[in-house]
Parts: structure tokens; C-alpha cells; sequence
């Protein structure tokens, strides 16, 4: 040791910083924060890493097997078919005997003769039939996804696993609940709603508030029991060739026997809602639809206060939409139907027909309302996140 | 300009042209604190004068204990990087030298570690260019540079935590709190640390003297 070192040490060896190098280590020191500050750190890395791992987690644990689940179900829910996977379309029984439909999800529909069934809806979700006429037993397995419901004219009947039967003639209307339990709706059911159980049933009269609800083996009520308004029925009197024709579901036959006036004169002479609706049956079951706008439009028009009202206009909705152009009058009926008061099962389908309706029109505007409407009345609608989506993309 | 508000304050530079001084409205003497203040409500003038004064004893205190310019240049702007991001967890707005100091020795502490796996994969052969020795070149004298010298070849051998410790008591002029307070540990553990760093040191260059000239003021 030769010479002491002075404390501190470092003043025998200094580390000088110049000018220049204090600046240019600035420079650095301006890009690092801003690279830290948009950059995650280690701990959002750790975060990013714990997610990630969840994610996965979720994903294997739940997601998979839910979405495993969600194929096989989708796979079981597009339209109903039958058993033998044709497609339920118009379902008339002419034979002699009854006839049994089978259909894919094990449920079962005996039509008598003369029984006419018309799918108004037929999706993953919903079953819609329309009981055009006749006597159709129903055997609905219970447990399915789809939400069965009748329109019977004077009633709508809301299903839900169960064996019913179902009686529609021109001026009445009989449910009888063998299983489970139904709801029917309508304007001439005692308080709009009534509930059927097992062995009850339910006889519905063309006129004013005129229901028999009894046992099911009861017999059942005869008109001149009082239960039976005295006010003019609404039904027509009139039985020409024609509606024999259609009411054993001969539309065509029907729509020939109308002669060259054809359906539109018809309806033009018609003063009642039985005639117009069951013109507009034999316009559009004939393959002549176009024919039907003009009986529906006089339901809508001069007997909106008619329960069948409401149903005209969606039907009517329904021919304009498939008609190129009439995009606009399309949702005009859907607004109409839905005004008037359709039945439940049919609510939500005009709802998104009326957006496609617009769409169709070209009325960007309204249609981004109405499917924005339409997301918020019906949010677990599968249709909905396809609407959201379009409703808010530019 | 931002950078023209930098300016150095080593002595060494003080003969070469400066930066101009332009728009920095801040007093000249401001305390930390005050800058610290300014700093965490976004005035960047403010966390450039906190740059400029301490950028000289982070970059020292690197050079030092690394012994390669390059890496204590570069751990000097990471130190500021992250203090200045960081102004809001610092406490005591005072303390933003021990802070920064802190966190230099944190990353030295690191890269020495680094430094040492490399070595001994055989992938790092640098050879050091800021020892002790290198830096006294233009001040000291021959003799100081030769006790130098060896002081680097004793340092060399310690542990990383005794010779962190050591440096800041002896080279750096720390006092043992702040030694404590930089290296994260308790005074006691301190103490140790830089007692067993002094007879390692002694060992391996003799009889050791060292004057502490403030002391003897």
C-alpha cells in the first residue's frame, strides 16, 4: 500500500457524463416511457397469463361441452319434420278414415276427415299450426324445444307436452285436454285466457263471449242453453258451392267454382269475416295469393275490431313481403298485425318481419329502429344478435 | 426544445458548450420535492430537471459497480424510465435520489447476475472498460491508479450483495442507512455485508487505508 485512496472513492474515479450523452440518454429515456406506457408489464403479462389459462379452463370445461350440446341441439331444431323427414307442410285428411302424421320429435297428429292443418310457423322454436278446419287430435311429446300453439280462429291454444284434441267447424270451436295442461286464448274466452287440465275442455262459439268450459266426458252445452248469444252470429248464412268445396279442402276446386268474378268480386260482395277469411283460404291455398289482398285487406280495414283481424294483416304482411316491391306495404300489415293485437306465438315473427319488411322498402331508418325495438322486446331471441348486429353496424 | 433545458453539471463538462437554456420557468434551485410534485402533475419540464440532476450519479454509480460504460448508459435511461413513469408510488417526494439509486442498484444487481451465467457459458467475453482503474486514468495519480487497480481485483472476487454494499459505503460515500435503504435490507444486514466486503478487501490488497476526508473536516 503506497498512498491511501480518498473517501469517497469515487472522487479518484469519476464517470463524467457530457452534455451530448445527458441528452441522447434523454431521448432514450422518452422512448422507454412511452414504450412502457404502451406496453403491458410484467404483472399485466401475469393477468394476461391467469386469463389465458381460465380461458382455456372455461373453454375445456365448459364451453366445449355446451357448445357440443348446442350442435346436437341445433341439429334438432330447425323446422319440424316428419318422421319420415318430408317437411310439414298443409296437412289435409280426404280419406275416409283418420289419418296419423308422425312427426321427428315423437309427437303425433291424428286428423279426422276433412281436418285441414297449415303450418303458420315452423322453426327450432316454435310450432304454429293453423286449424283451418276439422278434428285433429294432438299427442305433443313433452320436453321438446319447440313452443306448440293453435290458431283456431275463435281461439288461440298454447301448448306445452301434453294430448289435446281440437274441434273447428264454422261457427265453433271445441278443446278437450286429455294430458298435461293448454292454454286458450281469445276474445270470446270467459276473461280472454282460460286454463285447460287434464279431462277439461272447452267449447267456443262464433258471436259474442260464449264459452262452455266442463269436464271433458260432460256433454256438451247445447246452444240454446243460454251459454249461446243471441246476437247476429257472425258467421254467414250463405253456402255456396264453393266454400263446400273448401271446407272439404278443395281450394282449387273452390277457386274454379268462384267463376271468372273470381275471389276478388266475391269479397267485394261479402259483408262477413268468415266469407272474406275463408276467400283469402282458397285464393292462397289455391296458389293464387295475390288474389287473397283483397278479402284480408277488407278484415283488416272494416273489421279491425274482429279477433281475426290481427291475423289477416299477418297474413297479409306475409303475401306483400314475398311480392317484390311491396317491401313498404309488408310492414304496414306487420305494424297493423301487431296493432291489433296477434296472438302471442305470432308476435314475435311480425315483429322481425316488419325489419325485414322496411329493409325491403329501403327505409334504412326505420328498420334499424324497428330491429332495435325488436332487440329489446325479444333479447333471447335467437334472431336478436344478428339484429343488434346489423341495427348498430353502419 | 425539450432536451434544451438538459444541461450537465459535472465538472468535467463544464468547459464545453452547453445546451440554451429556454423556457424552463422552474427555480434553479427547486428542491425534489417541488420537482417531484410538478412531475406526477404531468409537467415534463419538471421530470427533466430531475433527469438532469440525477442522471450524473445514476450513470456514475453504474459505471462504477458494472465496469462497462455501454451497460451503465443504458441502465441510466432504464432508471428514469421507470422512476419517472413510477413518481406516484414514491412517498416521500424528497427521497426521489435514494429512490432512483435504488432502483439503479436493483439492475445493476441483475445484469451482474446476468453477466456472471454468461461467463460461465462462455458467451460473453467483454472485457470491462469503466473499473475503478479505467475511470481515475486523466485524475490520479500513478500510485492511486495501482491501489485502484487492485481494489477492482478484490471487488471482483466478492459476493454481488457484499461488493453492492461496499461500493456504496466506500466508493459511493453513502451512509449506512442509505446503504440499508438501497439494497433493501436491514442496517444490520448492511453492516455485515460491508464488514465481510472490507476483510476480503483487505486480504487481497493488504494493509488498507482509506481517509475520510469529511469526516476529518
Amino acid at each position: 500500500m503506497t498512498a491511501p485512496l480518498r473517501f469517497p472513492i469515487r472522487r479518484e474515479a469519476p464517470a463524467p457524463l457530457d452534455d451530448v450523452s445527458v441528452q441522447r440518454l434523454w431521448r432514450g429515456v422518452v422512448a422507454r416511457r412511452l414504450a412502457r406506457r404502451y406496453t403491458p408489464g410484467r404483472g399485466a403479462f401475469l393477468w394476461l397469463a391467469i386469463g389465458a389459462l381460465a380461458g382455456t379452463l372455461l373453454t375445456v370445461g365448459v364451453v366445449l361441452p355446451l357448445r357440443n350440446r348446442a350442435r346436437v341441439e341445433t341439429q334438432s331444431m330447425g323446422p319440424l319434420m316428419l318422421s319420415d323427414g318430408k317437411p310439414l307442410g298443409v296437412t289435409v285428411a280426404t280419406t275416409g278414415e283418420s289419418t296419423t302424421a308422425h312427426l321427428a320429435d315423437d309427437s303425433n297428429i291424428v286428423l279426422e276427415p276433412g281436418t285441414r292443418l297449415e303450418p303458420l310457423e315452423n322453426n327450432g322454436h316454435a310450432l304454429s299450426l293453423l286449424v283451418v278446419m276439422g278434428h285433429a287430435t294432438f299427442d305433443v311429446h313433452p320436453g321438446g324445444p319447440r313452443r306448440w300453439s293453435f290458431e283456431c280462429g275463435l281461439a288461440t291454444v298454447e301448448v306445452v307436452g301434453t294430448k289435446l284434441s281440437i274441434d273447428r267447424s264454422p261457427d265453433a270451436l271445441v278443446v278437450a285436454v286429455e294430458h298435461g295442461v293448454v292454454l286458450v286464448r281469445g276474445d270470446r274466452v270467459p276473461d280472454r285466457v282460460r286454463r285447460l287440465r287434464a279431462g277439461e275442455r272447452i267449447e267456443i262459439h262464433a258471436g259474442d263471449a260464449v264459452t262452455h268450459a266442463a269436464p271433458a266426458d260432460a256433454p256438451a252445452a247445447p246452444s240454446a242453453s243460454g251459454t249461446v248469444s243471441e246476437h247476429v252470429p257472425v258467421v254467414s248464412a250463405h253456402h255456396d258451392a264453393w266454400r263446400d268445396l273448401s271446407t272439404r279442402g278443395d281450394y282449387a276446386g273452390a277457386y274454379r267454382a268462384l267463376g271468372p268474378s273470381g275471389v276478388g268480386a266475391a269479397s267485394s260482395a261479402s259483408q262477413h269475416v268468415d266469407d272474406l277469411m275463408a276467400l283469402s283460404d282458397v285464393a292462397r291455398l289455391s296458389g293464387h295469393s295475390g288474389d287473397a289482398v283483397v278479402p284480408l285487406g277488407r278484415v283488416v280495414r272494416e273489421f279491425p275490431a274482429d279477433p281475426r283481424a290481427s291475423l289477416a294483416a299477418f297474413t297479409l304482411g306475409k303475401i306483400h313481403l314475398a311480392e317484390p316491391g311491396s317491401g313498404g306495404l309488408a310492414a304496414r300489415d306487420f305494424s297493423d298485425a301487431i296493432r291489433l293485437g296477434l296472438p302471442s306465438s305470432l308476435t314475435e315473427d311480425a315483429y322481425a318481419n316488419q325489419v325485414d319488411a322496411l329493409r325491403r322498402a329501403g327505409d334504412d331508418a326505420r328498420a334499424r329502429a324497428a330491429a332495435t325495438d325488436y332487440v329489446a322486446r325479444f333479447p333471447a331471441s335467437p334472431r336478436a344478435v344478428a339484429l343488434a348486429a346489423w341495427a348498430s353496424a353502419r | 426544445m425539450l432536451f434544451s433545458v438538459l444541461r450537465g453539471r459535472h465538472p468535467s463538462t463544464e468547459t464545453k458548450p452547453r445546451v440554451p437554456e429556454r423556457a424552463l420557468r422552474l427555480p434553479a434551485e427547486a428542491p425534489d420535492e417541488q420537482l417531484v410534485t410538478r412531475a406526477r402533475e404531468g409537467d415534463e419540464r419538471a421530470a427533466s430537471e430531475l433527469y438532469r440532476r440525477h442522471v450524473g450519479y445514476v450513470f456514475g454509480l453504474s459505471a462504477r459497480m458494472l465496469g462497462h460504460r455501454a451497460e451503465a448508459e443504458d441502465i441510466a435511461q432504464e432508471v428514469f424510465a421507470i422512476a419517472l413513469e413510477r413518481l406516484r408510488t414514491l412517498n416521500d417526494a424528497s427521497a426521489f435520489r435514494p429512490w432512483v439509486a435504488q432502483i439503479a442498484v436493483n439492475l445493476v444487481r441483475k445484469r451482474i447476475r446476468r453477466r456472471q451465467l454468461s461467463r460461465l457459458l462462455g458467451i460473453d467475453d467483454s472485457a470491462p472498460d469503466t473499473t475503478l482503474e479505467q475511470l481515475s486514468e486523466s485524475t490520479a495519480s500513478g500510485e492511486t491508479r495501482a491501489e485502484l487497480a487492485l481494489l477492482d481485483g478484490a471487488l471482483a472476487k466478492l459476493p454481488t450483495e457484499h461488493r453492492l454494499a461496499w461500493m456504496l459505503r466506500y466508493v459511493e460515500g453513502e451512509e449506512l442507512v442509505a446503504v440499508a435503504r438501497i439494497c433493501r435490507c436491514s442496517l444490520a444486514t448492511a453492516k455485515r455485508r460491508i464488514a465481510r466486503a472490507a476483510e476480503s478487501v483487505a486480504a487481497h490488497i493488504g494493509v488498507y487505508e482509506l481517509v475520510d476526508e469529511s469526516e476529518a473536516e
